[in-house]
């Protein structure tokens, strides 16, 4: 292993501690992830982002126990993968009927309900589902393309919506304040809502189908490439993280 | 394409974990109320009473949006 960290070094010599423990975790050999993963994990580090992003399963490696794990901490919030899902090098795609993943992760583990964000990148153009989120207490998600819509839950009882012909990109539900929602797609807001403040839900965020209290409905056939969950982001940190998700989807020949 | 399998079967399987860090649910139904595994996971797992159901086109219950609009 420590032959295999020697051979693939950081383009610029930053350290990436990210990229190393998730090495040790998957014993991953492929020089094109290496670097690609060593790459973004500089481009969060240059850019102060590591602190805010609990949660990133970059779905790197092609199988389910590659994709199942957290890139910011192999130890915390590792997926449990359940039904239909076929794991590949562009991502993993459910079957839109019974695949899903619990992700472990509530509103009430943020550490301030009004700042918070959530993200799914897909690869994929449908127009039903939902590709990440819960509803208990409150409602969270995201629906990259629901009938014509891309929705998102407000963390408290309603909803974002704006009309979107391709679901394909990188989608994000981000909350700054107690009273300000935005979505994005690519990295620009595309629509945002005055709101009432945030609630604590306690229901585990899934993906690719939404945690209804318990119970799993949405499911998506839409095939995700990276998903990831975190606190806020100004819209020109939100760009720049876009770039960022999309430099390592590119360098691994899957982005969209 | 799916294939329909009983109560019983359904029960037999959930919780078993058939790739890593993957498990069956199956407590999805199809419009008649029929339990059914995915051909997807038929063909993950190594359980061989799976592979020998015949296989079915999927017809779902009625998905409305979730925020009703």
């Amino acid at each position: 292993m420590r032959g295999i960290l020697r051979m693939i070094p950081s383009s610029y010599g930053v350290a990436t501690p990210l990229t190393d423990a998730w090495i040790v975790a998957t014993s991953e050999s492929d020089g094109t992830i290496i670097s690609a993963l060593r790459t973004f994990e500089e481009g969060l580090i240059t850019n102060s982002f590591v602190s805010r992003l609990p949660v990133i399963y970059p779905f790197v490696g092609g199988n389910s126990t590659k994709h199942a794990l957290n890139f910011m901490n192999t130890a915390t919030y590792p997926l449990t993968f359940t039904g239909g899902l076929t794991h590949s090098a562009t991502g993993v795609l459910p079957n839109g009927t019974t695949g899903f993943a619990n992700t472990g992760y509530k509103m009430s583990n943020f550490p301030d309900i009004n700042k918070y964000s959530i993200g799914f990148y897909s690869r994929t153009n449908t127009d039903i589902g939902v590709d990440m989120g819960s509803y208990g207490t409150s409602i969270l998600d995201i629906e990259a393309r629901y009938s014509g819509g891309f929705y998102g839950g407000d963390g408290g009882g309603g909803f974002l919506m704006v009309s979107n012909a391709d679901s394909r990109g990188f989608y994000v539900n981000c909350r700054t304040t107690s009273s300000r929602v935005d979505l994005y797609k690519n990295g620009v807001s595309v629509a945002n809502k005055t709101v009432v403040p945030g609630l604590a839900g306690t229901i585990n965020m899934y993906l690719f189908a939404r945690n209804d209290n318990g119970e799993t409905k949405y499911f998506t056939a839409r095939e995700g490439a990276f998903s990831f969950i975190g606190y806020d982001f100004t819209q020109a940190e939100m760009l720049t993280f876009y770039n960022l998700v999309q430099t390592l989807q590119t360098s691994l020949s899957r982005q969209v | 394409m799916i294939a329909i399998i009983t109560q019983e079967q359904r029960d037999s399987l959930v919780g078993i974990e058939f790739l890593p860090q993957t498990f069956f649910n199956l407590n999805v139904q199809d419009i008649n109320d029929n339990y059914f595994i995915d051909e997807i996971e038929i063909g993950q797992c190594s359980i061989q009473w799976l592979k020998d159901l015949p296989l079915t086109i999927y017809q779902p219950k009625i998905q409305v949006n979730p925020f009703g609009i």
